[in-house]
């Protein structure tokens, strides 16, 4: 009987997309996605257009984090694959990259053609200061739950010494942390 | 250089950091900063932080990063063969992965492995924004607005356009 009720009170059933709303769905989302595509995702996902439950967008967004890759571009082919196969993933996977991409060369292109400027490269140098310094804040705001937890700071404080100081390559430094990291969270569930 | 030994490079490195890049597309930056501007000399830091800065801005995934330096170093045919190269092979296994998967369980190998990979991805972003920084050859006034920057991101909800904004005001400012 409760899964009866469950079902009609999911009256925000979710919506399947068609191929060109799928498209630009993700379009969309590029379009607003300043620095932080998950966030605008989950508003366009989940309650804009009602394409996935809130639990689904989190699974998937999960997903696509614990797997290697960028995480909403693994989001964008999950649920474009989900919809309409692989047709779907090119789709959602277009529409989120044509947009950005397209911009960033279009500014690259004028860069080339002014950017022997003193001036620009000035400014341009105080931008690279301050984007270096959010994305030194992405990581501490990520790293504050291991507050208080010795070993996933350990292992934090490895992974940056490891790359940013004696320069080892990621790969090295994926597999040859990776399993012990894993193991010790393993360890600690117990 | 013969551009197609170009691509080549380019499709075989992102296609390999494809696999690692766990936790998403900023903990290449290091790692392309080493293999383009140290391994490689393609880009000099100053370019490589200058597109930097243009991926931050202009909104869309962190992953256009990828995109862009293959536009930079070989135009259309690099930027595509890049991109594609960083999100193909990661995209076919989260496809995989995720069709097998309908329900995703919340199992105590997958939770594991999500706090095992945590702090890794979180140690590689922090050297991924020190990387760029020293990329910039920051002057001190740069270095203090990096660390307010980390300060106003963590501790409030400016949006991150304002400190972007200072900065170029801030690096015009020096420059006098």
């Amino acid at each position: 009987m409760e899964t009866h009720l469950e079902t009609h009170l999911e009256s925000n059933a979710p919506a399947v997309p068609s191929r060109p709303a799928l498209f630009l769905g993700f379009l969309e989302i590029a379009a607003f996605s300043f620095g932080g595509a998950a966030a605008w995702a989950r508003r366009i996902l989940v309650e804009e257009r009602k394409w996935l439950r809130d639990e689904e967008f989190t699974e998937a967004l999960t997903l696509g984090q614990v797997l290697p890759g960028p995480n909403v571009i693994n989001l964008s082919i999950y649920v474009g694959d989900r919809f309409h196969g692989p047709l779907g993933a090119i789709l959602a996977f277009s529409g989120l990259m044509l947009l950005p991409t397209g911009l960033a060369i279009g500014v690259d292109v004028v860069l080339v053609r002014w950017g022997h400027m003193s001036v620009v490269q000035a400014a341009l140098a105080g931008v690279g200061a301050a984007a270096a310094g959010l994305v030194i804040a992405t990581g501490l705001k990520m790293g504050k739950r291991f507050r208080g937890r010795p070993v996933p700071i350990l292992f934090a404080a490895l992974a940056l010494l490891a790359h940013a100081v004696l320069r080892l390559p990621l790969p090295a430094i994926v597999l040859g942390l990776g399993p012990v990291s894993i193991a010790a969270a393993w360890r600690a569930r117990r | 250089m013969k551009s197609n030994s170009i691509l080549l490079q380019l499709g075989f490195v992102f296609a390999g950091l494809s696999l690692v890049a766990v936790g998403g597309a900023n903990v290449v930056v290091a790692d392309m900063h080493r293999q383009f501007v140290e391994v490689r000399p393609w880009l000099t830091d100053r370019e490589f932080s200058e597109l930097f800065a243009i991926a931050q801005a202009a909104p869309g995934p962190n992953a256009m990063i990828v995109g862009l330096i293959g536009w930079h170093v070989a135009g259309w045919a690099g930027a595509v063969v890049a991109t594609l190269a960083m999100c193909v092979p990661s995209g076919l296994l989260m496809l995989t992965v995720g069709r097998a998967w309908t329900r995703f369980h919340d199992a105590a190998w997958l939770r594991a492995v999500q706090e095992g990979l945590a702090p890794i991805t979180v140690g590689l972003i922090l050297a991924a924004g020190l990387t760029v920084l020293r990329a910039t050859s920051p002057s001190w006034p740069l270095v203090l607005l990096a660390g307010v920057t980390v300060a106003v991101a963590v501790k409030t909800r400016l949006h991150p356009f304002v400190m972007l904004a200072l900065g170029a005001a801030l690096g015009l400012a020096c420059a006098r």
